[in-house]
């Protein structure tokens, strides 16, 4: 996506504005792309210029860019279809289409921008989440003297019975489900943020709760 | 639920068997959840198994209309393509025919249904008939139009500036907004609520707390898959 691909769909539409001059396809594709340094464009030029197809030739453009943008994608297959058809209606339709195209990347990388805040966020909530969740883990022997249940008979647990480290089970699967959420494969930023966080908070603080 | 049927129906599922695998899945979960939670909550394992079952019922039957809007939104992205490939198309062969004989789409759906109208059109049906026999599978308004604008030969009529698409991510992520604080604030406070609860409850065995969090697992998951519609939609 972005500044790649805007480059790209600006050269595509230069190949469409040179084929619809009565200049073939291929020979628009080899004038426009000859001198770029990207070994995807070099393979495709050089696969014109040995004589395979311009659609078989873009392929490698194709293959190179597997993390690109859909629309460029698209605006590839546009050219080479459409532009043996009718170069010149070819031509005008595609400065409609990058337009078109170019607002909806500039969109998405305003998306991006705006998830890479949110993962941001997440993280910290994680972090809270242990911070907060260790205090709980540690005042549970505090906790349990409360007469309040949901069923009648309680089970008998002494204070000591309370592990302060029980809570991390609560903590981990909820870190990374709040990971999973935004990003799968950052999630086990979310789980390392609020597992630290419930160790520090349970080693340094949690005696000091049980004393007060 | 009956926008949800119709998405069975318009992705040819069979209802009965749709209800019978929405009924699994969503047993499933609530008796795992009732199983597993019962010697901890006691009666109170009884509602959660039902919520936990109604989620996970809601999850299955709603997975076929997602998979639609998805089509939708996916095809709207396309509509522009397809616009100035038809207009093109028609230009240069003046053929509605030839024209429907040269548009493909990369969408399941539409690749689906041009196929059908190219197999009609080489059987010598006219292309506004193969249209209509097999309408229900081009989701996207934008995409319709352009193929009735195809078939009906008006070249001047196809242009799309992309709307329908931008409609359906703004109200994606109107629905993103929304759902995102829910979740939020299961995944926060759930933990927080097992812990405090395992406390008063005085369950401090190992089993208990490992019931307990197989038990958020659950919730976080359905949570997930609920909350994250949107998000998916968005990516794909």
């Amino acid at each position: 996506m972005s500044t790649p691909d805007l480059s790209l769909m600006e050269r595509l539409r230069q190949v469409l504005r040179l084929s619809s001059r009565g200049k073939g396809v291929a020979a628009s594709v080899v004038e426009t792309f000859r001198e770029s340094g990207r070994r995807g464009e070099m393979e495709m030029v050089r696969g014109i210029l040995l004589g395979h197809p311009v659609g078989e030739a873009m392929r490698s453009l194709e293959s190179d860019r597997k993390g690109g943008d859909t629309y460029t994608r698209d605006l590839m297959l546009y050219v080479v279809e459409q532009a043996k058809v009718d170069a010149a209606e070819a031509s005008k339709r595609a400065d409609k289409l990058t337009t078109l195209f170019e607002h909806w990347i500039w969109m998405k990388r305003q998306r991006a921008m705006e998830q890479k805040v949110m993962e941001t966020r997440s993280i910290i909530v994680s972090a809270i989440l242990g911070g907060v969740t260790a205090m709980v883990s540690s005042l549970a022997p505090v906790l349990s003297t409360f007469q309040l249940s949901l069923s009648e008979t309680q089970p008998y647990a002494p204070a000591s019975a309370y592990s302060p480290y029980w809570g991390i089970l609560f903590v981990l699967p909820a870190a990374s489900f709040l990971g999973l959420f935004f990003s799968a494969r950052r999630a086990y930023l979310n789980v390392l943020a609020a597992g630290l966080a419930y160790l520090v908070v349970t080693y340094f603080f949690g005696p000091l709760v049980l004393t007060i | 639920m009956p926008s949800r049927t119709r998405a069975w129906d318009a992705l040819g599922l069979d209802r009965r068997r749709m209800v019978l695998i929405v009924a699994t899945v969503s047993i499933a979960p609530a008796a795992a959840v009732l199983v597993v939670t019962v010697p901890f909550i006691g009666q109170a394992a009884a509602v959660l198994g039902l919520v936990v079952g109604a989620a996970a019922a809601y999850t299955a039957a709603a997975f076929p209309k997602r998979a639609l809007e998805r089509s939708a939104l996916l095809q709207a992205r396309e509509a522009p393509t397809l616009a100035a490939s038809g207009a093109v198309y028609l230009q240069g062969t003046g053929s509605k025919s030839k024209t429907v004989l040269m548009l493909h789409s990369d969408e399941p759906l539409l690749s689906s249904q041009l196929d059908d109208m190219k197999r009609q059109t080489l059987l010598g049906i006219d292309a506004s008939g193969s249209l209509k026999s097999s309408v229900d599978r081009v989701q996207s308004e934008s995409a319709l139009r352009i193929l009735h604008s195809i078939v009906r030969a008006q070249g001047e009529r196809l242009q799309d500036e992309g709307e329908e698409l931008e409609s359906a991510i703004r109200s994606s992520v109107s629905g993103e907004e929304t759902k995102f604080p829910v979740f939020m604030t299961i995944a926060f406070f759930l933990p927080i609520m097992l812990m405090i609860f395992a406390a008063m409850e005085h369950h401090a065995d190992p089993v208990a707390i490992v019931s307990l969090a197989f038990l958020e697992i659950v919730v976080l998951d359905l949570a997930l898959s609920i909350s994250s519609t949107e998000r998916r939609r968005l990516s794909a």
